[in-house]
């Protein structure tokens, strides 16, 4: 098992080096730099800045010194906020956007995990319509519609709820359930496929006519079969979510690392957009490795390299 | 005879789409303590749907229509499902055909064993896996406690199968239904499955009930044999009759199909032609008429009633031939083979 996760790390940093080098490629090949737009700095100024910036060392240096800082874990200064790292808004930024994210996945999985099970249980009965009736408008209708119709009612005209900014819990609610919804209805829907090939086995048969409870066959023997692709879909969201959403936090004003992350692209903030990029990545490999660890534990028939029974 | 088992007029239908299946269409039979009765037939003749509506677990859209369960003078069809969850597993238990897919990979032999035996008899822990062991070890499977933290994955198909009917034997069940027990196993591990359960009738007193559509499994362990057809019963009888001296053109052509090592000489199978019948719609008159060789004018029009045979009572056909007035037609035994 060590082994393998840490043949797994390795392959990790190898991708990681290559997101690294085509990120900053790419970000360099886009039209304008960092400091392109405030025009009426004089050229001599212009070169100061760059000098000290190192944006007047050829390419290949530039990538070669970042690099160097990766690897000691500085994503480097900000080059549009005087005197703040990249580190700093991590260490800032994910926080909020983790939060956010963590209370929208379990609500998203405490919803929509069981609705997709009853509607199994209930297939093409009314609760099943309802259920994915209402999981299809989840998928289907943008968060950027939902947070401004739940900012409208329960803001504006109930009242009930701040209708932006962070701090309070109640902050947390709206931005919440409009983040949760996708996942919510991608759970119930997933569940609810997983869950009605499960409960048509052979082995859902042979617990039915052992005289278990209509609780335990569901419980026990199909639960656990159908729980597989949710954890498949749970290793990306998590790191998706956790990372940060840009819309939902532009729209509640929240101070999290998505919107951090469009804000850099938008003003070519080069070590911005790179830390954050290797941020993100470092954060989904180490959810895959995750998932495929649970894996192992949830069916024994999947082995994990290296391990003896 | 006193009989465990008392089925009457048994009739089972799923309700799809395209209209009323009717599956299992009247059946009657009995099964008396510590016996063992075949069920065979082809493919889709109601053999299994037979079974599972004996423990009323038919899959949607499927009915028990009418019919009683007599199980020790107890009617299953009128149990609460409450009392039938305490007859399943308990009273009645089951095997079922493919221990490769009827046992939860994620769960461990023993989690799948114990929690049968602690549904049923409330016991403790500790006491359930001792059951749990004493069975897997009824079942000669070696190194038993080993098992218990195994995972299905982890046996063979023979072992699963053999986990599969310590399962079934854990709460001393008084009629153990195997629907095609042996079907997925290859032909050596078959004959160890079938003298294996032989053996385990004989010290546990329990009933069987064989549903195969093998006459080699049959011939090894049942003493009465009930030929299906398109949901219905055609023939029954003691097996040495049904092998001896069938009447029913059908179980002359399952007869037919079987490869002998004993045959005088080299003969070709004679498979039984066409395919069972569309039960939407199945046809009038003997069901087996569109595919029986010898089907005469009435054999299209009327059902044929269940006429005694041989005199001792216990072999029944229905079949137009019994009738006085059908034309001699060569039996199994006389001729018409070969």
């Amino acid at each position: 098992m060590a082994r393998y996760i840490l043949q797994r790390v390795f392959a990790a940093f190898v991708a990681l080096w290559i997101l690294t080098t085509v990120t900053f490629v790419l970000m360099h090949a886009i039209p304008g730099g960092p400091f392109t737009r405030e025009r009426n700095v004089p050229e001599a100024v212009m070169r100061n800045i760059e000098a000290k910036y190192h944006l007047d060392d050829p390419l290949w240096q530039q990538y070669l010194d970042y690099l160097g800082g990766v690897v000691r874990f500085d994503l480097g200064p900000s080059f549009k906020f005087q005197g703040q790292t990249v580190n700093d808004f991590i260490r800032r930024g994910f926080p909020v956007s983790a939060e956010l994210g963590i209370i929208s996945i379990i609500l998203s999985m405490a919803i929509g995990i069981p609705v997709g099970i009853i509607s199994a249980l209930r297939q093409n009965k009314w609760q099943d319509n309802v259920t994915m009736l209402v999981a299809i408008i989840g998928v289907s209708v943008p968060s950027f519609i939902i947070a401004p119709l739940l900012m409208y009612v329960f803001a504006l005209k109930l009242r009930w709820l701040p209708p932006a900014m962070w701090g309070s819990w109640r902050q947390v609610i709206m931005p919440a359930v409009a983040l949760a919804l996708l996942p919510l209805a991608t759970f119930s829907r997933l569940m609810r496929s997983s869950m009605l090939d499960v409960i048509s086995q052979d082995y859902i048969k042979t617990a039915r006519a052992k005289g278990l409870s209509e609780l335990a066959v569901t419980w026990r023997h199909a639960v656990k079969n159908a729980v597989m692709p949710i954890v498949t879909y749970l290793g990306p969201l998590i790191a998706a979510i956790l990372t940060g959403t840009f819309i939902i936090e532009q729209i509640f004003a929240i101070p999290g690392l998505g919107r951090q992350f469009v804000w850099s692209v938008n003003n070519r903030d080069y070590t911005t957009i790179l830390g954050l990029t290797i941020f993100y990545g470092a954060f989904l490999l180490l959810m895959n490795l995750v998932v495929d660890i649970i894996y192992g534990f949830l069916d024994p028939r999947i082995q994990i390299a290296g391990r003896k029974d | 005879m006193d009989n465990l088992l008392r089925v009457r007029d048994l009739k089972t239908s799923f309700f799809t789409y395209a209209g009323e299946v009717r599956a299992v269409d009247g059946v009657n039979f009995d099964v008396a303590g510590g016996e063992a009765v075949a069920i065979v037939g082809e493919s889709g003749c109601g053999k299994s749907v037979t079974a599972m509506s004996l423990l009323r677990l038919i899959p949607e859209p499927g009915k028990v229509l009418a019919g009683s369960v007599e199980l020790a003078g107890r009617d299953l069809v009128k149990l609460k499902e409450r009392e039938m969850r305490h007859v399943r597993g308990n009273d009645i238990s089951m095997v079922f055909q493919d221990p490769m897919t009827s046992l939860n990979p994620v769960l461990t032999i023993g989690t799948q064993l114990m929690e049968a035996i602690r549904q049923h008899q409330k016991v403790e822990k500790d006491k359930a896996r001792a059951r749990a062991i004493e069975t897997l070890e009824m079942v000669k499977i070696p190194s038993a406690d080993k098992r218990l933290a195994q995972y299905p994955h982890q046996l063979s198909g023979g072992m699963r199968q053999r986990v599969m009917i310590a399962m079934a034997l854990s709460c001393h069940p008084k009629l153990v239904i195997c629907d095609e027990p042996t079907t997925s196993l290859d032909v050596t591990i078959q004959a160890q499955i079938i003298e294996l359960l032989k053996d385990l009738k004989k010290a546990t007193g329990m009933s069987i009930i064989l549903i195969t559509h093998n006459l080699g499994v049959v011939a090894g362990l049942a003493t009465r044999v009930i030929v299906m057809y398109a949901g219905k019963i055609v023939e029954y009888g003691p097996v040495n009759e049904i092998y001896g001296i069938p009447q029913h053109p059908y179980t002359w052509g399952l007869l037919r199909s079987v490869p002998r090592l004993d045959a005088a000489e080299k003969r070709r199978l004679v498979p039984i032609y066409g395919q069972p019948p569309d039960l939407l719609k199945p046809p009038v008159g003997c069901r087996f008429n569109p595919r029986c060789d010898h089907a005469m004018k009435i054999c299209r029009e009327q059902e044929p009633p269940f006429v005694p045979v041989n005199g001792n009572g216990q072999h029944h056909v229905a079949c137009w031939l019994q009738h006085p007035a059908a034309p001699a037609v060569a039996g199994f035994k006389k001729g018409v083979p070969a």
